[in-house]
């Protein structure tokens, strides 16, 4: 039950909330209409629920469905932590739920992922006719029509003019019970940032390039972000990746052109950023015309392999990235925050983000870190669509590692002025600190001014990014074994890997751990004047508290 | 700064009287002043009467008065201009014995006095500086990403942080956008109004807007557009000293990548942050082509010195601060060296971020003429005690 109602009024929410923006009468009557009988969706959803009723027994045999009493509404009861939970998230439970698999989409700017990923979600029934309909008319009348796809994704104002993604997009689909995420990461240059952002909340990555002659080269000279996109989700732990080679039409399809940017990148993406050659799928494409996304092409000679982007996806999500292979799900729950607000109309504050570990469920106790606000989870529901027009029943009771959320909480349990993008969900009694100071392992990539004490980047972990400086070199290791192979250097070039300290600027702090404790919450990169000059790992905090001169009156 | 009086004797002793008119001139007189300098000049102080067993009888009042004091500490806080000098008095007035000890403010538009054992050439350097009308160009930057901007204002020897605006905006999202556009149009005229209250844009040379990606313009529009509403003719006539430009993000240290771009440069050209910003950046690029020519640290910089190879030098003011008159004395006699031979000597500011940054590396560095790989040998043990 859980799934299977989730999925369908996902759509019909999103639907309904497109329409009405349209104010267009005549479309809202006709989405009324195309929902009055059973749509596509609704025959798959209806197949999907006897699917789940195995599930449901299951559940049931557990007893745990009715006897438990619903929680509380703010205020939050003050005796916390004794309320039994309801679910044990049992590993017999996790391998009855179906996978979810959340990807980001990389590439240089203009290769086509936005419109690649519009493609995607309207093949696969997530988008309606009507809308993409309503956008070809409307992107047309400003003479963009190429860019129909593209605004289902690029949704603000500012976007659609200039035609360039600007802010990560997330989306929600499903397709065969399994939960996607799309992470739609912008390739321009100045907004790196906010693809950083995208790649930590994904598995698996997809890089698009554009085939068109020129196109790739420059995408893939030293300037583009096809190299850039690469190396940093490679360096935020993203070990798999499919290459989109986009817009094959505009070359007719030509073979030797495939091989010949399959060739190139298959040496760059395993030699220089060092992704394992069985980790790389390449999928010709045409993002615009929607062959090989969702449905083959089947007139291609040369491609026996049949995959699409959509098949790739899913042999993924089932065959290598299952909950039961992973077992982040038994580790404590923590989960980055990407993304809050107040929901419109309600008392509940969403909280997006992926679940970097553990599990939650309704009716938990969560702490803010580094604020220390307590507070309880009313409803989980995936992302994508606004939670305030979801209905009730949709919402899913549990979520575990590696699904991409959105919690409810009661707005009166959270000053949303002391939360910021960046923080971290944990268990309440979660012991993450934040911390002003730290020893990491960086790898120094290509660079023209060498980093010196005292340099100043910027820190990016996850959706934040924070001023900071290189306060000490302390020492060079060798690449391959880790040892220190001198110490106290005066500088730090290209290539090299180090131990170095790193000082936020200020009086500032972040929650971090040790890259042994947490894969999220110990990997950064950093960035200075707009390219990433490296990326590196935590190896142990210095506390703040040492550094702050204690004013506890005796 | 004006200059009222200057009697200097053949050993380099004597006195300067100077006159502060704003608050960089505050920042000159931080550098010009040391501990075992004294100084004269008006103050207030609560004056308490007492009788001859040392109670106090009567009411205390606030008096102004001349002091002359013997300066042991000196506070200077740049971003509220204030330059607080303290020490014990030398010379006897009728309502204060000479020993006890003040707190003298320096102010604005009040003359002081300064008498120093030897005024060298750094010190006479900085007066002259100080009082030269023509190093008064100050430029105001807004340095801005979505959800936060860094209101600062560069003034030749500082880089003033007036304001930071930092707000939450909701990420976009497949659906309503109207909180994110929303939240957009408040935070730009959360960041317009901070910046008039922060900046007397009449009084800037030019007003630089960066920013990645296109906040900066559309800033930059929205501020015209305002301006338009609010029929606010002065503002709409300074429009050409807005400098629309590019920073790869809202970190007020983006300000130094702003000064490195040539359009800012073209503008900025002959100001001293432009010059310390450009050599600097030639240091970092010397060492990362060639790291025998470029060097850091005092013991490495004096050998480099002494053989005469130095053809830029580095040198924050930091240093010349210091309390120690020998050390004081080795880094002037190392800027006169270099400038001897023909090179090139920098004092840069420790107030903007080229010096913040020079000064995390020791505060002195140079580029050499030709290597000298040999002093990679010097043991900088000394200046890594923490």
């Amino acid at each position: 039950m859980v799934f299977g109602v989730s999925r369908n009024s996902t759509y019909r929410a999103n639907t309904v909330s497109h329409a009405a923006l349209a104010l267009d009468s005549d479309l809202r009557n006709s989405v009324i209409e195309a929902f009055s009988s059973p749509s596509p969706d609704d025959i798959v959803l209806s197949a999907q629920e006897q699917g789940f009723s195995n599930l449901e027994k299951k559940l049931g045999g557990l007893a745990m469905n009715d006897q438990i009493k619903k929680p509380v509404a703010s205020p939050l009861p003050k005796s916390t932590s004794s309320a039994p939970l309801k679910y044990n998230i049992s590993s017999e439970l996790v391998q009855t739920k179906k996978p979810s698999l959340s990807f980001v989409v990389i590439g240089h700017v203009d290769a086509g992922k936005s419109t690649l990923m519009g493609r995607l979600l309207y093949d696969v029934g997530a988008v309606d006719k009507h809308i993409i309909d309503k956008y070809a008319k409307e992107s047309g009348n400003v003479g963009k029509g190429s860019f129909a796809l593209a605004w289902v994704m690029d949704q603000t104002e500012e976007e659609r003019n200039r035609g360039v993604t600007i802010d990560i997009a997330v989306s929600t689909f499903y397709s065969n019970g399994i939960q996607f995420t799309i992470v739609d990461a912008p390739g321009h240059r100045d907004f790196v940032p906010n693809m950083i952002a995208g790649s930590s909340q994904a598995d698996v990555a997809v890089l698009v390039v554009d085939s068109a002659t020129n196109a790739f080269e420059s995408g893939f000279s030293l300037d583009g972000q096809t190299k850039e996109h690469a190396i940093l989700v490679r360096s935020l732990g993203v070990d798999r990746i499919l290459v989109a080679v986009n817009k094959l039409d505009t070359v007719d399809w030509s073979f030797d052109r495939f091989e010949e940017i399959r060739i190139q990148l298959t040496e760059f993406l395993t030699k220089v950023v060092g992704f394992q050659l069985s980790k790389i799928t390449f999928i010709p494409v045409s993002g615009l015309n929607g062959d090989n996304v969702v449905n083959n092409k089947s007139d291609v000679s040369w491609y026996s392999s049949k995959k699409t982007i959509l098949s790739e996806l899913e042999s993924i999500a089932i065959n290598e990235k299952s909950y039961s292979l992973k077992k982040d799900h038994e580790k404590d729950f923590r989960m980055i925050i990407a993304n809050f607000y107040a929901v419109p109309h309600t008392s509940d504050v969403a909280v997006q983000g992926k679940i970097d570990s553990g599990s939650v469920q309704i009716g938990q106790l969560l702490k803010v870190i580094p604020s220390g606000m307590v507070t309880q989870v009313r409803s989980i529901s995936p992302i994508g669509e606004d939670s305030s027009t979801n209905k009730s029943e949709s919402k899913r009771e549990w979520a575990i590692a590696g699904d991409n959320i959105l919690l409810s909480v009661p707005a009166t349990s959270i000053d949303l002025d002391k939360v910021s993008v960046g923080d971290v969900l944990a268990n309440q009694d979660s012991n993450i600190e934040s911390v002003h100071k730290f020893t990491s392992r960086i790898v120094v990539f290509d660079v023209a001014r060498p980093l010196l004490p005292g340099t100043k980047v910027l820190l990016h972990r996850g959706r934040t990014n924070e001023p900071c400086k290189i306060s000490r070199l302390v020492s060079i290791l060798d690449k391959s074994t880790g040892t220190p192979i001198k110490k106290k250097p005066r500088f730090l070039s290209s290539g090299q890997t180090a131990t170095v300290d790193i000082e936020l600027e200020g009086d500032q702090t972040i929650p971090l751990d040790t890259f042994s404790n947490s894969k999220e919450l110990g990997r950064f990169v950093l960035r200075k004047g707009g390219s990433t000059i490296a990326a590196g790992v935590v190896d142990s905090l210095i506390s703040s508290k040492e550094n702050t001169p204690s004013t506890v009156p005796a | 700064m004006k200059l009222i009086r200057k009697s200097l004797e053949k050993d380099q002793s004597g006195d300067i009287t100077l006159c502060p008119e704003d608050s960089e001139d505050l920042w000159y007189t931080y550098n010009l002043i040391q501990e075992g300098d004294e100084i004269e000049a008006k103050s207030m102080r609560k004056i308490t009467k007492v009788n001859k067993d040392g109670v106090a009888k009567g009411q205390s009042t606030r008096k102004l008065l001349k002091l002359r004091l013997r300066i042991t500490k000196i506070e200077f806080d740049p971003a509220g201009g204030s330059l607080r000098i303290n020490g014990p008095v030398t010379e006897d007035t009728e309502d204060v014995s000479a020993g006890t000890y003040h707190t003298l403010a320096v102010e604005l538009n009040r003359n002081f006095r300064l008498f120093k054992q030897e005024w060298d050439l750094i010190s006479l350097e900085v007066v002259d500086k100080a009082v030269d009308p023509e190093n008064k160009a100050e430029v105001g930057a807004v340095v801005m990403q979505e959800g936060l901007a860094n209101i600062c204002l560069l003034t030749e020897n500082m880089t003033v942080l007036r304001q930071r605006v930092e707000q939450s905006l909701p990420r976009k999202k497949r659906g309503d956008n109207s909180g994110y556009e929303k939240a957009l149009q408040k935070f730009y005229e959360t960041v317009y109004t901070t910046m008039r209250r922060n900046l007397t844009i009449d009084k800037l040379k030019a007003i630089l807007i960066a920013s990645p990606g296109f906040t900066a313009k559309s800033y930059y529009d929205y501020m015209f557009q305002r301006a338009v509403t609010d029929g606010d003719k002065p503002f709409i006539k300074s429009k050409e000293k807005f400098l629309v430009t590019h920073s790869s993000s809202g970190a007020i240290h983006a300000l130094e990548e702003i000064l490195k771009n040539a359009d800012v440069q073209r503008q900025l050209a002959d100001t001293k942050y432009g010059r310390e910003t450009i050599i600097l950046d030639k240091f970092f690029k010397t060492m990362n082509d060639d790291e025998a020519r470029a060097w850091y640290g005092p013991r490495h910089v004096e050998e480099a010195v002494n053989r005469g190879a130095v053809s830029t030098l580095l040198i924050t003011d930091t240093l010349f601060r210091s309390n120690n008159i020998q050390t004081r004395k080795k880094y002037i006699s190392m800027v006169e060296t270099v400038r001897g031979s023909g090179g090139e000597s920098l004092i840069f500011s420790s107030l903007h971020s080229s010096g913040e940054q020079l000064d995390q590396i020791s505060g002195i560095a140079c580029i050499l003429s030709y290597p000298l790989a040999e002093l990679e040998d010097i043991d900088d043990e000394e200046e890594e005690d923490e």
